[in-house]
């Protein structure tokens, strides 16, 4: 029987679709980040492999998205709706559905953050990964500090892999999410020159075309009172990070192409970064910034190369099962993703979507198909209708998010947005009369073909 | 006159001057003879302005004299998270002059992980090598052979097959690495090539000989090269070292891809003691 390739998942944190140098061409405008960084291996993967434009997250933080990536679930679905919970507990990840299917040895090093609130996980005990075996990196929330110790053990790692059976490998790395620590919010401002101490002029992003706007935006601000100059410094620091994880990422690859074997490389990041679009830091939000971020494959010899794909949609949810499919087993019950190996393999189209679904935070939820992208906020009605979270014992509850407060709560909340004309979502269309046929389709789409599907996870407290 | 005193040897504390060789009889190393005073200000420079609460219990390391071709320092590395200063590591570099060359050893060990706490081990990422450089302003790295794995020391074994040893060469900017004589890598580096634990031996140098501004690709710790690197030298500073001892420091900065910021700040001996980079520190200990 054919062995079936070695799988490695590389997952970065907080990187948004453009900060790849080999799409300088896809995103032509010169706000765009790819115009601001060099990513040699970020370019080499997407030469030789397949990726996409239309890669969104699955929900725009951290825990949520990377539940999604780990199960082919939809975070509603694995109960982890919001930050530092746990997946539930009846929802395999991917560690224990490839322990209890193949034969493939699992290992998991870096930033996990999947279900509870650890970051890294340990190599034994109650912070030990279901299904995988760990190793142990990561004292602190770093990527600086840590996602070289990541790349640098993970690629020994694979190196030295010489077992008769295929790995399952994973490598978190925390860049380029160490931004988060550029704003004043979270480390006093001292991270962020106030002026342009070290004389970088020129070569900082300029601020993007949409850092001011006019619509009413319904979302917290996580916005700072940066000058122009510690934006711009915020900027060129984040296409550092990037550059960073770009050679986490090379020694990953030096390793996979030392191999003799074949193994498939998926990259995929769990959000975006506000990178002063709409004013904003970090992710939480439904803008595109917030929500697109890098998916590419590859395997040379066996995935198509240099495909960069702006028709199909895809998101995290289909990681699951294309892996699964990979190992030439069934992707678990109810997943929600699709295998995209005939369309990375043979072009094949049958099986994507053509259309991305993802939800942010508990009561969020986005619909992008063709040009447009819906954008509604739920009002919580209190029953189990409307977002909410289950828990163990079988009752639902309202979700109090970290902050003990209800964020979005406060009215229901529709955007709409032309991304073919508008693509830094500039004007909100959803009160224009002239799209409620539009906002109506795209309603019911979410209602009819989305909401209906989930099925409610549990809120697991794993921690 | 108190500064004086303190570079000849002598520190002058409440009205007692005491000479370093007694210090010698009492312990101190004769060899690496240090006084320590408590505390240096950062005058409000914004990358000590991070390092704020650890300098204020910072004991500067004042010697007699240092060479900046031959010496070994030891520092302590702290991730600068949140609003503490964590040691989680530390990194010795050993530079010697070697006919035309100079070589370097060194080791650096970052703590990686908690691990397994019933057993309370804690796993650390250790890479640590040996570096043959020209004796040029770059320090060009001609040959190396580094190992590095995740351990609980740096004597015990690798974690679970994360441990391998890799040599390294550059022929007039190819580079080449391999492992048990199988290459993994070949790589171009642009312009003449540094490698990033000489820079401190680099900027030492600047400091002493000439400010002018250095243009490099780097080599990271082994394995990566960073390319358009720029050495800049931004200005001098007095620090109040502790008990009001003003040193004089150099600044340089660091810039180019993959590079946070990084300044370098480097004392009235030429010695490189603290680099800050966003959110990781290098502090000279003893």
């Amino acid at each position: 029987m054919k062995r079936t390739p070695n799988i490695l998942i590389i997952i970065s944190d907080q990187q948004g679709i453009d900060t790849i140098g080999a799409y300088r061409e896809k995103f032509s405008h010169e706000a765009y980040l790819c115009h601001w960084l060099k990513t040699p291996n970020f370019d080499k993967m997407v030469a030789g492999g397949y990726s996409f434009l239309e890669s969104h997250s699955t929900n725009p933080v951290c825990c949520p998205a990377r539940s999604s990536i780990f199960t082919g679930r939809y975070s509603t679905e694995t109960g982890v709706t919001f930050n530092n919970i746990g997946i539930d507990k009846n929802v395999p990840n991917m560690g224990e559905w490839f322990e209890a299917k193949t034969d493939y040895y699992r290992i998991y090093c870096g930033k996990w953050h999947a279900g509870g609130e650890w970051n890294y996980p340990d190599a034994e005990g109650t912070r030990k990964i279901p299904g995988f075996e760990t190793i142990p990196v990561g004292v602190s929330g770093t990527g600086d500090f840590n996602d070289f110790q990541v790349s640098g053990a993970m690629k020994n790692y694979i190196i030295n892999y010489a077992e008769e059976k295929p790995f399952l490998a994973v490598a978190g790395f925390m860049n380029p999410h160490d931004i988060c620590y550029w704003t004043p919010q979270l480390f006093g401002g001292k991270l962020v020159p106030e002026t342009d101490i070290f004389e970088l002029g020129s070569a900082r992003p300029p601020l993007p075309p949409n850092f001011n706007f006019n619509f009413d935006d319904p979302f917290p601000k996580q916005q700072t009172k940066f000058t122009k100059d510690e934006w711009q410094n915020y900027l060129h620091d984040y296409c550092r990070m990037i550059e960073k994880l770009d050679a986490d990422l090379g020694r990953l690859l030096d390793a996979v192409d030392s191999r003799d074997d074949e193994t498939l490389v998926i990259f995929t990041s769990d959000h975006g970064e506000g990178a002063a679009r709409h004013k904003r830091v970090q992710k939480w939000h439904p803008f595109e910034q917030s929500v697109k971020v890098p998916f590419i494959a590859y395997m040379p010899g066996k995935i198509k190369q240099n495909v960069v794909d702006a028709n199909h949609f895809v998101s995290g949810i289909d990681i699951m099962t294309t892996v699964c499919e990979y190992a030439a087993i069934p992707a678990p019950p109810n997943c929600k993703g699709r295998s995209l190996k005939r369309l990375f393999e043979k072009g094949d189209t049958k099986d994507v979507m053509d259309c991305a679904y993802a939800e942010f935070q508990h009561i969020g939820r986005v619909v992008h198909k063709g040009d447009f992208k819906y954008v509604k906020i739920y009002n919580y009605s209190g029953l189990p209708d409307k977002p909410f979270i289950r828990l163990e014992d079988g009752k639902y509850e309202k979700f109090q998010s970290c902050a003990g407060s209800s964020r979005y709560e406060t009215s229901s909340n529709m955007l709409l947005f032309n991304l073919k004309e508008d693509p830094w979502e500039l004007i909100n269309l959803a009160t224009n009369p002239n799209y409620s046929l539009k906002l109506n389709e795209l309603d019911l789409l979410l209602a009819e073909e989305w909401e209906k599907r989930i099925i409610p996870g549990i809120h697991f407290d794993r921690n | 006159m108190e500064k004086l005193q303190s570079r000849r040897g002598f520190l002058k504390k409440a009205g007692m001057t005491v000479c370093m060789s007694q210090l010698s009889m009492l312990g101190w190393s004769a060899g690496f003879s240090a006084i320590f005073s408590e505390g240096v200000n950062s005058s409000g420079e914004f990358s000590l302005l991070k390092l704020e609460k650890l300098l204020s219990g910072y004991k500067f390391p004042f010697i007699d004299n240092f060479s900046t071709d031959s010496f070994s320092s030891v520092y302590k590395l702290y991730n600068l998270y949140g609003s503490n200063s964590i040691n989680a590591g530390d990194l010795s570099i050993n530079s010697a002059v070697a006919g035309e060359k100079r070589q370097f050893n060194f080791s650096v060990s970052r703590l990686a992980n908690n691990g397994i706490k019933s057993q309370k081990l804690n796993f650390k990422y250790i890479v640590s090598g040996d570096v043959l450089c020209q004796n040029n302003e770059i320090l060009s790295p001609q040959k190396w052979n580094i190992s590095s794995k995740i351990s609980i020391s740096r004597d015990n074994e690798a974690f679970n097959g994360t441990g391998l040893k890799y040599e390294g060469e550059n022929k007039n900017g190819e580079i080449y690495l391999m492992t048990s004589g199988k290459l993994i890598k070949k790589a171009i580096a642009s312009i003449p090539l540094s490698w990033k634990w000489g820079l401190m031996a680099v900027v030492q140098n600047m400091a002493k000989v000439s400010l002018h501004e250095l243009q490099f690709s780097m080599l990271d710790e082994f394995d990566t090269i960073y390319q358009n690197q720029k050495m800049k030298f931004r200005k001098k500073v007095s620090l109040d070292c502790g008990n009001n001892h003003l040193i004089d420091f150099n600044v340089f900065e660091l810039t180019g891809d993959g590079m946070i910021p990084t300044v370098y700040w480097i004392d009235n001996l030429n010695r490189c003691i603290f680099v800050v980079s966003g959110m990781e520190a290098y502090v000279l200990g003893v």
